[in-house]
């Protein structure tokens, strides 16, 4: 049995072969489908919203909502990063649902989440506290913490990339061996054309690991961002 | 500025506090690991970066556990 990891599709032939795997196909398809749908549903936009303009007002007020509930009505221009960011790692996390690997599965994707995330508290930091008040942070309570502050900002992305990672990568390894698990079963009882258990069986795990899980740690992500962001500029 | 608490941020919370205080804790020790196989001082930045690690997630907890709280003036 080969191994959890993503693999590898088709090599871009420049640079030595830049390997393309299943996670950045994926992340195509679903970038593919968001913004077709948010073309589609702002082509026509009116007054009194029709059909899917309907759907597309709800999401982007309830964003704008939780936004502002959990950073308060100065912070309300991270409402279409973070909405994005929602909608995006729904999408991905629910990718397990259809059989396809989900892109968050992979180390690579959460982490460059959780670098963007880093990278907007220490820089809307800086900017509401100026570079000096933003960097007089680091040496509180006194001089020596420097190194200890230094870390504990490190850890900051690390956790949040990993979290969500685990999540995704334990579901899946569970629903693979599950799976294979079931199709194991299915032989034992002489049904190997025809592996009956691997229907209906895992649709409880699917529910849990897949909806569940991936629902929850999706509004986990958001949520952290934007309380870090916004402790970062309190 | 006032800030009200928000009970869905602060289980979000909840639910990341135990992340958060092993990250530390695991990037010190790695840390610690390749800077002694750089330096062939084993195991002397280990244990620094591992006590280092400990004291850096107790910090994370407090800075989370005192994030509603008002900032005090002075020592």
């Amino acid at each position: 049995m080969e191994g959890f990891g993503p693999r590898i599709i088709f090599e871009i032939p420049i640079l030595g072969g830049i390997p393309i795997t299943e996670t950045v196909v994926n992340m195509w398809i679903i970038m593919a489908i968001l913004v077709g749908l948010a073309i589609i549903s702002t082509k026509k936009l009116e007054k009194l919203p029709k059909g899917i303009q309907n759907y597309v007002e709800v999401i982007v007020d309830a964003m704008n909502k939780l936004t502002i509930q959990t950073m308060g009505e100065d912070k309300k221009s991270f409402a279409p990063y973070m909405g994005s960011l929602f909608i995006f790692l729904l999408v991905a996390n629910l990718w397990g649902l259809i059989g396809l690997r989900p892109p968050t599965a992979d180390l690579n994707t959460t982490i460059a989440f959780a670098m963007m995330t880093f990278f907007m508290i220490h820089f809307f930091g800086a900017k509401r506290k100026g570079i000096v008040g933003y960097l007089k942070g680091f040496f509180q309570p006194f001089i020596l913490m420097f190194p200890l502050n230094v870390m504990g900002e490190l850890s900051t992305p690390i956790s949040l990339g990993f979290r969500l990672f685990g999540n995704m990568v334990g579901g899946l390894i569970i629903m693979s061996l599950l799976y294979a698990g079931l199709g194991g079963i299915s032989t034992a009882i002489g049904l190997g054309f025809f592996p009956i258990f691997q229907a209906g069986v895992p649709f409880v795990f699917h529910m849990y690991f897949d909806l569940f899980a991936g629902v929850l740690q999706t509004f986990i992500f958001v949520m952290l961002s934007m309380v870090f962001v916004s402790i970062a500029m309190d | 500025m006032k800030k009200k608490s928000n009970s869905l941020a602060n289980l979000s919370l909840i639910t990341y506090i135990g992340v958060y205080m092993t990250v530390p804790i695991i990037v010190g020790l790695f840390a610690g690991q390749w800077i002694d196989k750089k330096l062939n001082t084993t195991p002397i930045f280990l244990f620094v970066f591992i006590i280092m690690g400990v004291v850096v997630a107790f910090m994370n907890l407090f800075k989370v556990a005192t994030k509603d709280m008002p900032p005090k003036k002075g020592k």
